[in-house]
């Protein structure tokens, strides 16, 4: 039992400092997905039916968060309403005024290479169309997005590795400090199976932090107001880490 | 009524030591002595390794009249698993030292009811140990150490008892006690061997007590016999 709250401890310490970085790098992230939501795409076109065929496209796409399309006529009353422009209709030729389609991108699902397809595609259905973009500023953002994506992505591969170390030299090490004892209960005549006591407690110290873990999360979310959200699958990925040294220091470890 | 088959313990292509086929009745029990490093304790490990590997691996013990050869190097491994058919009690005690002399007594015991709770009170008043279960053994001396294997080997009751150095810390003034409970165990059908260097086959009748060995063997030319 010593073994299985010392790996407890060290695996809590190692999941605290974990998500102390990997929030900073989440909060950047948030930032960046937030700045890239926040730029408008803007296409102009005369032929409305056209605008409403690229819409409908866009709007079954992830990539894109919102949509908006707007008919000259809308935009005309528009600059004389809201902007109170009554000069606007007797200045501007309604024929000439093209119509609008406004989208926003969705910062969490684009990436570089989906955003030149979408790009491309929109460009590919006609000459007729004006795209308005800041292709400058997206290009930045996105490089930013991949390198935080990359960095969490090390940190947790850092983790993972630093959990399998650290948990096969404390399993190794246990198995050879309980070598003497079981030796000496063999030898005494006890026939109990050592794998038997073995198996139970490399159950209890893998699962026994991460819901450890789970619960102090919840806690600080309740009464701290700290936000982490640990997806299942990362918790499921450091549980089969720490479980997968049990088998593995018992299969290279000597027992007597 | 076990049947021991011939076995032969080798170290490369030498041989240490040979011993004839044997049957053994329940209850039985042997004394091996000499007087010179002999290879008692060869025998009683290559006796060890036979009885506590024949149930689990009859195949590989499947003889048929063959001797059974066995490597020195066997032996390393004897304390891997274990097992209710043989129990080597060898010179050095296997005590836990952290532990009390309870605690050591019952370590192999799963069933650790009052019952055996009673008999460990027992067994230990009978060695002048009563005050001390509670105590670390650490404390205890080597004589002591080897009372409370015995009486450990007592409580499990294996098929057979193999006591190495038996003699070597087994004071006059204990020796009745130590023989009570080895006849305990006969009662009860484990055949005991024990090997050492004094000569019970002359000394106990001269002394007055009952033997409870029936049957003495001796080492002669790496050979054990009659």
């Amino acid at each position: 039992m010593k073994l299985t709250f010392t790996l407890t401890l060290i695996i809590l310490i190692l999941l605290s400092l974990y998500v102390t970085a990997d929030s900073g790098y989440l909060d950047r992230l948030d930032h960046i997905i937030f700045s890239i939501e926040q730029i408008p795409i803007v296409i102009f076109s005369h032929d409305w039916h056209l605008l409403l065929e690229i819409g409908d496209e866009l709007h079954g796409t992830p990539n894109v968060a919102s949509l908006k399309i707007e008919r000259n006529e809308e935009i005309l009353e528009k600059m004389m309403f809201e902007y109170e422009l009554s000069a606007a209709d007797r200045i501007l030729d309604i024929d000439l005024l093209p119509n609008v389609l406004r989208f926003h991108l969705n910062g969490s699902e684009i990436s570089e290479q989906s955003y030149q397809t979408l790009m491309n595609n929109i460009q590919d259905k006609s000459h007729n169309l004006s795209v308005v973009t800041q292709d400058r500023d997206f290009q930045s953002l996105f490089d930013l997005k991949s390198a935080i994506v990359i960095r969490r992505l090390i940190l947790f591969s850092g983790l993972l590795l630093t959990l399998f170390i650290l948990c096969l030299t404390l399993r190794i090490a246990s198995i050879k400090q309980n070598n003497r004892y079981w030796r000496i209960y063999y030898r005494a005549g006890g026939t109990g199976k050592r794998v038997l006591s073995f198996l139970p407690e490399s159950i209890v110290s893998s699962f026994l932090p991460v819901i450890c873990f789970a619960l102090i999360l919840i806690a600080a979310e309740k009464y701290l107001l700290f936000t982490y959200f640990l997806d299942l699958n990362s918790l499921l990925i450091i549980i089969g880490t720490v479980l997968i040294t049990s088998p593995i220091a018992w299969a290279v470890t000597g027992k007597q | 009524m076990p049947e021991i088959p011939t076995i032969e313990v080798r170290k490369k292509k030498e041989t240490l030591l040979l011993s004839e086929k044997m049957f053994i009745h329940n209850g039985t029990s042997l004394y091996l002595h000499s007087d010179a490093p002999a290879g008692k304790s060869l025998f009683l490990k290559s006796l060890h390794y036979y009885l506590k590997w024949s149930k689990k691996r009859r195949n590989r013990f499947n003889l048929k009249n063959r001797p059974l050869i066995l490597d020195v190097r066997q032996f390393g491994k004897l304390y891997c698993s274990g097992s209710k058919n043989a129990l080597l009690l060898d010179s050095e005690p296997a005590l836990l030292p952290n532990l009390s002399v309870n605690q050591n007594i019952l370590l192999p015991i799963r069933n650790r009811n009052v019952r055996i709770k009673h008999k460990v009170i027992e067994h230990l008043q009978n060695f002048d140990l009563g005050s001390k279960q509670h105590l670390n053994v650490e404390t205890l001396s080597r004589c002591e150490m080897k009372f409370i294997e015995l009486i450990r080997a007592t409580l499990l009751l294996p098929d057979c008892l193999l006591l190495d150095d038996f003699d070597l810390s087994l004071p006059e003034t204990k020796q009745n006690a130590v023989f009570n409970l080895l006849s305990l165990m006969q009662k009860n059908g484990t055949i005991i061997f024990a090997a050492g260097k004094t000569d019970y086959k002359k000394r106990l009748p001269d002394a007055g007590i009952g033997s409870p060995f029936s049957d003495f063997l001796r080492i002669k030319e790496r050979e054990v016999v009659t």
